[in-house]
This record gives C-alpha cells, structure tokens and sequence, in this order.
C-alpha cells in the first residue's frame, strides 16, 4: 500500500499523490469528463490554498475527498449548461475516444457507490487494497465491491453496444 | 460438502479474476470450472477483451488531463511581471493568477512549495478565493491583442470541413469594419458580398440576383475589441486554460448569455475560434475587396439610400414593398400575439413566412400561437425548426427547447418533455443567481416588447419571470413573492437548486433512447 509522507505535503506532492484519485472522485460525482477535469482543478485549487488548515497531514486523503466531494456538489448547482458527452457539443472541443464515451455513459448509470469504486481503481493504482485504504473500508470489503461494480459496468456497457 | 455456485453465480468470480482480485483458492477453483464450461470462459473472455478497453480508455482520459503542477510555478513567476490585476489588492491578485494560470505553463518546480506557504502566509480564505473573475485577467488581454488587429478571416466549416462560409474584414482605424467580403458558398441562399467601403455589392446566386446596398449592410462583429468588451461585461464566462482547439493548445472561454464559446491563442491573446467561426489574421488576397460587375444576364437592384425610385428597377421597388409589407404583418402577428388572439396570430405569421420564409422568431412566435390554440403538434413542429436552425450553427437555443418541452407535456408526452427540459432547466436555474442568462426567455415571452426584454427589465424582474417559467416547467410550487426579503429570495434560490440537484438524473435519463438500433 502506497505510504503518504506525513509531513512537508507541498504543491507537487499533492498531484503527484493525489490528483488521479481527485480527478477519480470528480469523475463519479459530475456529469462530464470535462466537469470532472474542471471540478479537480478546483479541489486541487482549493487544497493548495487551504494546506495550512489540515492537521493531520496522514488524513490528506479524507481531507481532499472532503473537498471534492463539496466542490462536485457545487458543480452541479454552478455548472451549466450540463451536457452529457452524447448531447452535441457546440464547439468541436477534444476528440474524444468513442469507446471513452460508451465507457462514460455507462459510468454515469452505475450507482453512486460503485461509480466511485471503479473511477477511483481505474484511475488511482489498479489495487483492491489501495482502494480499500481510499475509501477507508476493509480489503475484503474493497475487493467485494470492486468486483460487483465491475460486473455492474460490464452489463451496462453490454446494454449500450450498438 | 458446499454446493457449488451456478455460471450465473459466478459471474462476480469472472469479474474478480480479470481484475486479477480473486483470493489464489478461489482462483483455482474457477479455473478448474474454466476448462469445463464454455458459458464462463466466453464470459470471462468478453470480460478480458473490455478490461483493455476499460483501462486503455481510462488511461487516455487520465493522459489528457494530466497537470503539469510545475504550471504553478511559471505561472506565479511570469505573472509576477505583468500587471494583469493591478486594480487588485495583492493578496487577490496572487490568488487568481495561482488559479488562473496554474495548468497552463512550464517550468521548474521549486518554487511551487513556495506558493503553497505563501499562500497560507497570506492567510487567505478560500471564500476570497472564488471571488475572483476567472475571466479577467486573459479577457483584458484579448481585448488589447484585438486593438491592434487589422484583418480577420474567418471561416465556418461542416462536420466534413467543407468550407460553409468565409469572411475577410479589415478593419479602420476606428475598430470598425471598414472593407468587407463574404462567400457562403453550400447555405442557402448562396451569397457573395463585397463591400468596398463605398458600396456594398451583395449577389445572391440561388435567386440570380445582385443588390447594392448602403457600405456596412452586411458585417460579422462589427467592431471586434467592442464585442470582446462586451462579452466580458457579461459575467458569467468560465474559463478552461489548458483546452484543445483542433489540436491546438488554446484557452477556452465559454459564455452563457449570450451563448458563445471562444478559444484563445495562448501566445498571442487573439482569438482563434469565436462560436462556430475560426479566426485567423493573415493579409487577404489583393482583389478581396474589389467589387465587380454584376455578371451578364443577372437583375441588378439599387437598393441604397437616396437612390431616386424613379432609378430604380421595377424589381427593386417590388423586393422593397415586400419588405416593408413583411415588417408590416410580422408586427401585426405579434400584437395579435400578445393580445391572445391566436387563430389570428397563427395566419399572420403564416403571411410573413410567405414573404420571406426565413425566420426563427416567426416560428417561435407561431409555436406559441399554435400552444395558445392547443395545437400541441404545430407548436413543437415550430420550436424544433427553431432548435434545428440554431444546432446547425452549433448553439442551444434553450427558450426553445422549453418551450417544446411544455408543448410535449401538454401533449401527454412527459419522456420527451423531460429530455427537453434537462437542456433547458441547468440554464434556468442557473439563471436565478445570474437573471441576466434569462434575456432571451424574455425576449421570447415579450413579442411586442422585445426592446423592453432586452434592456429595460430589473433582475428582479427577470427573476420572477423565471421562477414562474420553473413553476411551469415542473410543476413544483417553492412559494415565492416578489416582496420577500433578499434573504428569503436566497432561500428560494437554494430550494430550486436541491430540486434541480435531486431531479437532475431523472431528466436526464430521459435523453437516453430507450431501444437501440442495430448497424
């Protein structure tokens, strides 16, 4: 399991640890990959800003979910207009990878619980353990959930194929 | 002895194996399962073929978003130099340029811890922090970059990039657009223009017709540092600093009211992109702006002020008449419009088409007659031509897209009213901290009164209109009067926008098709 110095958390080992699972957690709780990007830019923003105020440098991880987890809430109030990558887009933005697309639609559909547990393994480590330490669950626990949101994923994304 | 799960039962196994997470026994277990069964092993290896996929996607998202945390860094440094901000105090200044700019740059790292303890030197709270206009600091660039601009070229392509529509400007020395040309070579009508700065030659080629018209009767954004002005007294502009235009590393600024996207050349603060137009400043070619005869064999119509009617061609007087006519029933429909008389309303719009069979505020206009009358298809007929024209120039016009969510409602249609509504709803809501981006639902709602709508309505007028229009929309009654408080309006505001957060998934679900359609 990765081990978060506890001490001297500066800038660079913010992203360096921390913004795949920021960005992952932004994934599952916003409508759009963009939104997703925009909202952990904000976190990451306002973690750097408010690094004075953790205490605990061994809870970066709770903290910055924390964080993220208030700025998506935000989002979704601020942001506008909420396009799903399927909606057009008014202005060709990026090209986006169709299998992306199908894979994001069909995040969108999985429940919230499960969205986070395959955003967050997919993104940050590809480890059952690692994601347990992240969600603060047991390994076992981790390893349960990961493989049913998997499963989930799969049907979802089977649902979609053209 | 324990009973061994069904295929069916062990699909969380499979799941778990090509994870490369199931604990070593079980593995083995399943394994032996594998040789026996086909029905798992085509499972698992469906499984096996998406995990690539799944994870090859998910590295390429994470690929394109990668920060580059050392952007904090140079920006802080660079930045330390220009005065973007210097109506700013300090502290605010150093906080947006940390924001503002910290995905975008270069360079070394050391200075980034740096930040960091300044930042919680400064004491700085994160409420001070959102207070910054993101836009401002490249906006006021942009808008000196654009002074000092002397042609634009721009050009509107289709989805295969064939060139729709190409435009050259030059511009005086007064901002303004002093020469012009415009080639529109697929739409219809097809046009081309030249303005000389003397006379504007206008030949339309699908009616085999030329115009001359007073200089300046065509433009595109007439004078381009003013319309940049603007848009950044709008407010409401997000800003992407580290977006990509075709390819091209470019800053992205996206406004509401009006709805316009921009992309922003990094280097040189002009626009590249502006809605669905790309920009470019090159020199035109020599003879850009040299107006030509008018072909053999084409009517030629004088339609410049002063020019005698006496001079003009038969042809020229009639195009005139009709015009006048067309303003003259357009205005009738409306005041009948507005007057509920619909059936009446309906006919006049109908005469206007006839005149001129373009329009997208006659067929808004006649939607609502039409909803006025029942006539639920005729309207959404109107408000999808309108949403149609408006999609093929890549804009989302939203007042339309409400009002033919009504219309579907009305109609018994609920699935279609709600995926019409979850485009229009973000922005409605949105509108109630920001009753500008409510403009043109008032627009729409005040056909006698457009100026009014535009200009002259308090925000808390606007407000009202658009709960009233939320009310509609989804039933809901958040109690709300005019004379509350500021604090009770707040109030109002938040119930809307837990509603919206709480409903949102629904509406949306209901832009999913609900079959699919085989290749």
């Amino acid at each position: 399991m990765r081990q978060f110095p506890d001490a001297q958390i500066t800038p660079e080992s913010l992203f360096r640890d921390h913004w795949r699972a920021v960005l992952a957690l932004c994934l599952a709780r916003t409508p759009s990959l963009a939104d997703a990007e925009d909202a952990a830019q904000e976190v990451m923003g306002k973690a750097i800003a408010k690094l004075g105020s953790l205490r605990d440098p061994t809870k970066i991880r709770g903290w910055l979910f924390e964080i993220a987890r208030r700025v998506c809430s935000d989002f979704a109030r601020r942001r506008r207009p909420i396009q799903l990558l399927t909606d057009q887009v008014p202005v060709p933005v990026r090209a986006v990878d169709p299998r992306l697309d199908q894979l994001q639609m069909a995040i969108t559909r999985l429940p919230l619980p499960y969205r986070e547990v395959i955003t967050i393994y997919y993104l940050d480590g590809r480890s059952s353990a690692e994601l347990a330490s992240t969600l603060g669950i047991t390994p076992a626990a981790a390893r349960q959930r990961l493989s049913r949101a998997r499963l989930l994923l799969h049907k979802l994304m089977a649902e979609d194929q053209p | 002895m324990t009973k061994k799960p069904t295929c069916d039962q062990r699909q969380e196994d499979l799941a778990a194996l090509v994870l490369g997470e199931l604990a070593p026994a079980a593995a083995a277990e399943l394994n032996d399962h594998l040789n026996n069964c086909a029905f798992c092993r085509g499972a698992r290896d469906t499984l096996a073929q998406e995990e690539v996929i799944v994870r090859s996607a998910f590295d390429a998202f994470a690929r394109s978003v990668q920060p580059d945390p050392v952007a904090l860094t140079e920006r802080f440094g660079k930045s330390a130099q220009t005065p973007a901000h210097a109506d700013r105090p300090a502290a605010l200044r150093f906080l947006s340029r940390v924001i503002t700019g910290w995905l975008t740059m270069n360079a070394r790292y050391k200075a980034a811890s740096f930040i960091g303890a300044a930042l919680i030197v400064a004491g700085i709270t994160t409420a001070l922090l959102w207070t910054v206009p993101q836009s401002a600091y490249a906006l006021s660039q942009t808008i000196e970059a654009v002074k000092k601009v002397r042609f634009l070229h721009t050009v509107m392509r289709d989805d295969k990039g064939q060139v729709l529509d190409e435009r050259w400007i030059e511009i005086g020395k007064d901002g303004n657009q002093a020469r012009y040309r415009q080639d529109c070579r697929v739409s219809e009508p097809s046009l081309l223009v030249i303005d000389d700065g003397n006379v504007c030659y206008a030949h339309d080629r699908t009616a085999n017709k030329v115009m001359l018209k007073p200089p300046g009767s065509y433009q595109w954004i007439y004078n381009l540092a003013e319309f940049f002005e603007k848009l950044a007294g709008a407010g409401t502009a997000t800003i992407e600093q580290n977006a990509q235009y075709h390819g091209r590393a470019a800053h992205k600024v996206r406004w509401l009211e009006p709805q316009i996207e921009c992309y922003i050349d990094p280097k040189t603060q002009l626009p590249i992109a502006v809605g669905p137009m790309e920009v470019a400043y090159d020199e035109p070619p020599a003879d850009a702006f040299t107006v030509p005869n008018p072909p053999k064999g084409v009517e030629v119509m004088d339609l410049r002020n002063g020019s005698d009617a006496t001079t003009q061609s038969p042809a020229a007087i009639q195009e005139t008449e009709r015009q006048l006519q067309k303003d003259k029933l357009f205005k009738k429909a409306r005041e009948a419009l507005a007057a509920k008389d619909y059936a009446i309303a309906v006919d006049l719009f109908d005469q206007v088409l006839k005149l001129s069979p373009l329009g997208n505020w006659v067929w808004y206009w006649r939607g609502d007659a039409h909803a006025g009358l029942n006539h639920w298809d005729q309207a959404i007929t109107d408000y999808t031509k309108v949403i149609d024209v408006f999609e093929s120039i890549r804009m989302t016009p939203y007042f339309a897209y409400y009002s033919r969510g009504l219309a579907w409602q009305r109609k018994g249609d609920p699935r279609k009213a709600m995926a019409d509504l979850s485009v229009a709803l973000p922005v409605m809501i949105d509108a109630l901290r920001h009753p500008e981006g409510g403009k043109t639902f008032d627009y729409a709602d005040m056909p006698t009164n457009v100026r009014i709508a535009l200009e002259e309505l308090t925000p808390a007028q606007r407000l009202e209109n658009m709960i009233h229009r939320l009310r509609q929309a989804t039933g809901q009654e958040i109690e709300f009067r005019p004379e509350m408080t500021p604090q009770q309006v707040e109030q109002v505001i938040v119930q809307w926008e837990r509603w919206w957060e709480q409903h949102q998934t629904d509406y949306r679900k209901a832009t999913q098709p609900t079959t699919s359609v085989s290749p």
